[in-house]
């Protein structure tokens, strides 16, 4: 029962964890790394079967975590002409849309507050 | 924050003139929702297989979707099926299946020889369950024979309905102890309390639909938008829809403010004062519903000056033991009492300018408005917390806005099932299932009656047992001599853990006591206990929860538990069986008489599969809403013998068949069969269709129709619930020299209380993955504190070191501090007082007074 010592042990491994399914995130910082390893050891074989996760706001979104999902638009956004509106910015899926309709350019009232599922990391 | 439809439609029209044209639709599986919703388990291609389930997190209690596949779990998104969230979910639920493959998961049981090891990493060893369970069970007799006051069980809200349920059973009806309390007395017993006094039953009347309706939200100490984040979804997405407005009454600012038209900060504990003065603006202008008023309620008033539980004899002395004494005043005595909360005076007293308060207190003056009151720990977790929410009642009762479609005082739920268990089947050491109260002899004589007892048997448990934190002060002197907990991680949620882990030498009991924990992962309570159970977490068993809208919905079994971890309901008949060995029940031995139904003690296994043990715990819990079922019960329901002088009526919170559930993924109570089918009940003590979710049954068999707003009021004495007085009186502690900063904690999106979960799930620990001391910049600055630095926070109790930030999740005004208690590594608890409000015994864990150094 050395918990901590466990935990220590796999800090590594969670981080490459991380990596490999936020490819949309920015590498974790070593405090992350670390603070990663304060309260459990991750069991990477298992989790990497896991599927359907939101992928988190890169660290450089910060500033920008509270934004409505109407201000995520400018570049997240996308209609049948322009997906999206920064090439390289991961796009709104069709379901965040009014109505399942990117041309609604509307998004989803139920998901104005983008950090519910995508927090910062 | 301006989350206008007319702003997105100008922010987008301008990213659009702009947008550089490519790209290509990424896809971000994890945002829609998934899979079909049949009931029950389905397959959808392949080997997988999907569940129906719901969130295991917080009190919103989402539905869910499991997919598994090869015997793991792959995937979980929001079920569209289950009415409480419609597939709406949160981060938390998304990553809901990673929860179950930490590396270090409990699989083995695992007992202490040496007391001394207690407090650290080390000293336990692995063990067969014979040992472990014969140990527990030895332990508990030899206690349970010695002195009954020196044993208790502390549950959980996080623990399903059936598991509870049994629990509760085998405590009250087998070693006749009420030594067995809830988690939830730490985040709901305040609206237990105010629900019961109010209104003679708990659990609020409206429901989440009531967020959809809604034209103004009052958010009273509720950082919704972390702690609730389905819900508050749907608050953003209804103020999204036109003219809704929100004032958020906080003592700090959160994210929850972002969304609000007005934030009202005030100063801690005087959210009394503030209702009062809205009491006060709508009675002395006559600016309240007066038919309402006629129809539905009745003033009372209290004992006061009550004081505040600084020693550990307060509930025996005179103030503790008269704080439930209420006496019934008339209207006006109601408004002579109020009339000292002007404007002016609760201005000064709370800090919130004079047109705030006017302009709040203006809304509940408007007749069509319809108003959503929301709170959770903010109001609960207060030295007056059953006041505070008499207060809300008290304004939304003068105003007529309760118990109709968009208008309702809404408690929210803390965890996912603190209603469900804690509350429904009766894990209080005060209660019995389905609101029955030990110490009423007429709800003795009913439980009897569905637990084929003797008449009078439970007579021996009439007294209420110790509360939650009676339970760790009397362990902490060394007056326990067992204690076993489930589903919760005491040793870093408790309060004043300075004094109960054993920190002093005055409080050494911890290491005395026999402390059994049932356990998924490794936790710092796991490093007090004498015997760690491996239990089978989520969906690797079958089980229920009960949410904040009263809808009870099934969680299936998806997966197989690792390793040797087995089903807490399998733990505790073991247990059971051996505790009881020997003992009788009016002649019949007392194991089968209690639990024969669902394990046969000779070939020592369960009747039947998970499926069917649920099914036949649920269906004798459900006689104690469906009397009819049992002879006995109903003519104790009905009084027909006259013998108790009033009728139950426990068809108030009547329940389904355990299959009902399964089919529509989740119901709310009173479920009524209409035509052979089973129809929930979204507005209590509303008339009108059952079909469209109100009250039809209820109201026909109990009520009177034709009052005001189509209500009845029929649990309530004389059919109406009672408008309390209760006057503002000061916290608990309040800043001096030594102390000036008040200290506050709480729940941040992304962790699940104590982090024993979240934390184990690399993203969200990614996301949130320390825990920071929240700061005003004036404040900060005053101390020489910069952003990062470790500060060491003091209070009378205890310390702790901490980051410092004054870019956290909270924006605290000057002299105030937040900082969220599931960093173990921090453990904010160790400061924290546990004074707890004098009725419903909940500790205030948001006004610690602290002083804050550089460390």
């Amino acid at each position: 029962m050395k918990r901590r010592a466990a935990l220590s042990a796999t800090g590594i491994m969670a981080c490459a964890l991380a990596l490999a399914l936020v490819p949309a995130c920015a590498a974790p910082t070593t405090a992350e790394e670390n603070a990663s390893t304060q309260n459990g050891a991750v069991n990477t074989e298992a989790m990497l079967g896991v599927e359907g996760t939101p992928p988190l706001q890169p660290a450089d979104h910060a500033n920008r975590a509270e934004y409505p999902a109407s201000r995520c638009y400018g570049c997240h956004g996308a209609g049948s002409k322009a997906n999206p509106q920064l090439p390289d910015a991961t796009a709104l899926p069709d379901d965040h849309y009014a109505n399942g309709s990117v041309d609604s350019r509307t998004i989803e009232p139920a998901r104005e507050q983008c950090i519910t599922c995508h927090p910062v990391a | 924050m301006d989350i206008s439809r007319r702003l997105f439609i100008k922010t987008t029209a301008v990213a659009l003139a702009t947008a550089a044209a490519g790209g290509s639709l990424t896809a971000l599986t994890g945002c829609a929702a998934q899979g079909d919703s049949q009931g029950g388990a389905s397959s959808s291609g392949g080997e997988t297989t999907t569940y129906s389930a719901v969130c295991r997190f917080c009190g919103c209690g989402c539905g869910v979707l499991c997919e598994a596949r090869d015997g793991r779990l792959i995937s979980v998104t929001g079920d569209p099926d289950n009415q409480s969230n419609r597939g709406l979910n949160c981060v938390k639920g998304y990553y809901l299946a990673k929860i179950l493959y930490g590396e270090d998961r409990l699989t083995t049981p695992l007992i202490r020889d040496d007391a001394s090891t207690k407090g650290t990493p080390d000293g336990l060893r692995e063990a067969s369950w014979e040992e472990a369970l014969d140990l527990v069970a030895s332990k508990l007799r030899e206690t349970w024979k010695a002195d009954k006051t020196r044993l208790a069980f502390w549950g959980s809200g996080q623990q399903p309905i059936t598991e509870g349920y049994l629990t509760a059973k085998f405590w009250k009806a087998g070693l006749l102890s009420n030594n067995i309390d809830p988690n939830a007395r730490l985040c709901m017993a305040s609206a237990v309390v105010g629900f019961m006094n109010v209104f003679q039953t708990d659990e609020p009347a409206g429901c989440y639909d009531d967020i959809d309706q809604a034209d103004a939200f009052i958010t009273w100490g509720a950082n919704m938008a972390e702690a609730h984040p389905m819900l508050y979804s749907r608050l953003t997405a209804r103020k999204l829809s036109g003219n809704v407005r929100h004032y958020d009454l906080g003592t700090i600012r959160t994210r929850t403010s972002a969304s609000a038209d007005k934030t009202l900060i005030f100063r801690p504990g005087t959210d009394l004062a503030i209702t009062n003065c809205i009491a006060n603006y709508l009675v002395s202008n006559k600016l309240y519903d007066e038919q309402f008023v006629n129809d539905h309620c009745q003033f009372k008033a209290g004992t006061e000056n009550i004081g505040n539980a600084y020693e550990d004899d307060y509930d025996a002395t005179e103030p503790g033991n008269t704080v439930d004494a209420v006496h019934g005043i008339s209207f006006e005595e109601y408004a002579e009492r109020l009339s000292a909360y002007t404007f002016e005076y609760t201005s000064e007293l709370s800090g919130v300018p004079v047109a705030d308060l006017q302009e709040l207190a203006a809304v509940f003056a408007e007749p069509g408005t319809k108003i959503m009151s929301l709170w959770t720990m903010g109001v609960n977790q207060h030295n007056r917390g059953t006041w505070m929410n008499h207060n809300i009642y008290n304004i939304h009762l003068l105003s007529g806005k309760i118990a109709q479609p968009g208008n309702g005082p809404f408690s929210l739920t803390g965890q996912p099932s603190a209603c469900g268990t804690a509350r429904e089947v009766g894990t209080f050491s005060h209660r019995l299932p389905a609101d029955l109260l030990v110490a009423n002899a007429q709800h003795r004589r009913y439980t009897e009656a569905i637990w084929n007892l003797p008449d009078g048997y439970l007579d021996a448990i009439q007294k209420p047992g110790f509360h939650t934190v009676k339970i760790f002060r009397e362990m902490s002197k060394g007056n326990m001599d067992f204690i076993w907990s489930a589903h919760n991680n005491w040793a870093q949620s408790m309060p004043n853990l300075t004094r109960f882990l054993g920190y002093s030498d005055e409080y050494r009991g911890i290491y005395d006591t026999f402390v059994v924990v049932n356990e998924v992962y490794p936790t710092i309570t796991t490093e007090y206990a004498d015997v760690v159970f491996p239990v089978a977490m989520w969906v690797e068993r079958e089980g229920q929860f009960g949410n904040g809208e009263r809808r009870t919905a099934v969680f299936e079994k998806a997966v197989d538990p690792p390793g040797d971890a087995r089903w807490d309901v399998w733990v505790l008949l073991q247990v059971a069986r051996r505790v009881l060995d020997g003992e009788a029940i009016d002649g019949q031995d007392a194991f089968n008489r209690l639990f024969g139904f669902v394990y046969d003690k000779e070939a020592d296994d369960f009747v039947g599969d998970q499926r069917e043990i649920n099914r036949r715990i649920w269906e004798e819990y459900r006689v104690f809403s469906n009397p009819t079922m049992n002879e006995r019960a109903a003519a104790i329901n009905a009084d027909t013998g006259g013998t108790f002088g009033a009728t139950l009526k426990m068809e108030a919170k009547q329940l389904a068949p355990y299959d009902e559930y399964l089919k529509h993924h989740g119901l709310t109570w009173p479920v009524r069969e209409v035509n052979g089918e089973w129809l929930p009940t979204r507005w209590r003590f509303a008339d009108g269709p059952q079909e469209e979710g109100f009250d039809q049954y209820g109201v026909a068999q109990y009520g009177t129709a034709g009052k005001a707003a189509g209500l009845d009021f029929y649990k309530s004495t004389d059919h109406k619930p009672s408008v309390v007085f209760r006057p503002y009186e000061p916290p608990a502690e309040e800043p001096n020299e030594e102390y000036p900063f008040w200290f506050c904690t709480g729940r941040l999106l992304e962790h699940w209380h104590t982090g024993t979960m979240t934390r184990r799930v690399p993203e969200l620990d990614r996301a949130l993955p320390e825990a920071l001391l929240n700061m005003n910049p004036e404040d900060c600055a005053r101390l020489g504190i910069a952003d990062g630095d470790m500060v060491r926070v003091t209070s009378h109790h205890g310390s702790f070191e901490i980051k410092a930030s004054t870019a956290g999740r909270t924006e605290p005004p000057t002299g105030v501090t937040f900082a969220p208690f599931f960093a173990e590594e921090t453990l904010v608890n160790l400061a924290v007082h546990d004074y707890y409000c004098p009725l419903s015994k909940e500790p205030d864990y948001k006004k610690t007074c602290v002083r804050i150094e550089k460390a």
